[in-house]
């Protein structure tokens, strides 16, 4: 049953990429899809907090905190659902997944977390694939060029 | 212009994911989950309604109704997880199920629904990165 959880879980997240591909398609603005997106799912926290039995109790130094990364995650997406105007909505995708390197990386340094042989082949992977994606990208670029010119 | 939306995604939704690490060290997690996520997708609302605010753009009600459907999606992502970590599924086979299985979602509907041709440079790049991705997740 766990596992029925974890796939539907993939069917959900994977649903969300490719809806935000649905949305562009029919040239909705990103702005008013992010605020959407992000306005429902504070109301919908709002709702799930009220009933908590301790109600919506949160020490005041985790506010800074709750406020800056849910900027970053605002700022995130609305930079995903642009660039899928242009690129390809694998590539956004992939793009903010990998982007678990970075918070990897920073508690590495912050926390001194311990460097395994698998994290070091995750991030020199993750590298490498970032450079295949960008020169992939050039090479559609150069080509599309090509092809308005003809 | 792509290249650099490209950076922001990496650097912005990577330190999104990075509060709920701190807030480890100093409270309990589990009760602190819900208020902080309220505040944190406030926090995304506000990040992207107050310049719009600003530049006098309206906010328009399909995008708000399609919102709805992202954000539950994005929930149901996240629910679904909790439930399978919950019931007892290990983080190392629940992580890596749910973040690669919704690449391969995302590119195999680019292939049926969207028809976007990727050229061999792109497509190392996503069977590297997707390798990548879920390493880091057993990681």
């Amino acid at each position: 049953m766990g596992l029925f959880f974890c796939f539907l879980g993939a069917l959900a997240f994977g649903m969300l990429g490719a809806v935000s591909k649905i949305a562009e398609r029919r040239q909705y603005a990103a702005s008013g899809l992010v605020v959407g997106m992000c306005g429902w799912g504070a109301l919908a926290m709002l709702v799930r907090t009220l009933m908590l039995p301790t109600g919506f109790h949160i020490p005041l130094k985790v506010v800074p905190i709750a406020i800056a990364c849910g900027v970053c995650a605002g700022v995130a997406y609305f930079a995903y659902q642009t660039s899928i105007k242009v690129g390809k909505v694998t590539v956004g995708w992939l793009m903010m997944n990998l982007s678990a390197g970075v918070p990897s990386v920073v508690s590495i340094w912050v926390y001194n977390e311990k460097l395994t042989p698998i994290k070091i082949f995750a991030f020199a992977l993750g590298l490498v694939s970032v450079l295949c994606l960008f020169q992939g990208q050039r090479i559609d670029a150069m080509q599309a060029t090509k092809t308005e010119k003809e | 212009m792509w290249f650099l939306l490209m950076l922001v995604i990496l650097i912005t939704n990577g330190m999104s994911a990075y509060g709920l690490r701190v807030i480890a060290g100093w409270a309990d997690p589990a009760t602190l989950k819900f208020p902080y996520l309220c505040i944190w997708y406030a926090g995304g609302t506000a990040s992207i309604l107050i310049p719009m605010l600003f530049k006098g753009v309206k906010l328009g009600l399909k995008e708000l109704m399609f919102g709805a459907l992202m954000a539950a999606l994005s929930l149901g992502g996240q629910v679904a997880m909790a439930v399978a970590l919950s019931g007892g599924v290990p983080g190392h086979v629940v992580f890596p199920i749910a973040i690669g299985g919704s690449i391969f979602v995302v590119a195999l509907s680019s292939q049926i629904f969207f028809h976007e041709k990727m050229n061999r440079l792109t497509l190392l790049g996503v069977g590297m990165g997707f390798v990548a991705v879920i390493l880091l997740s057993i990681s």
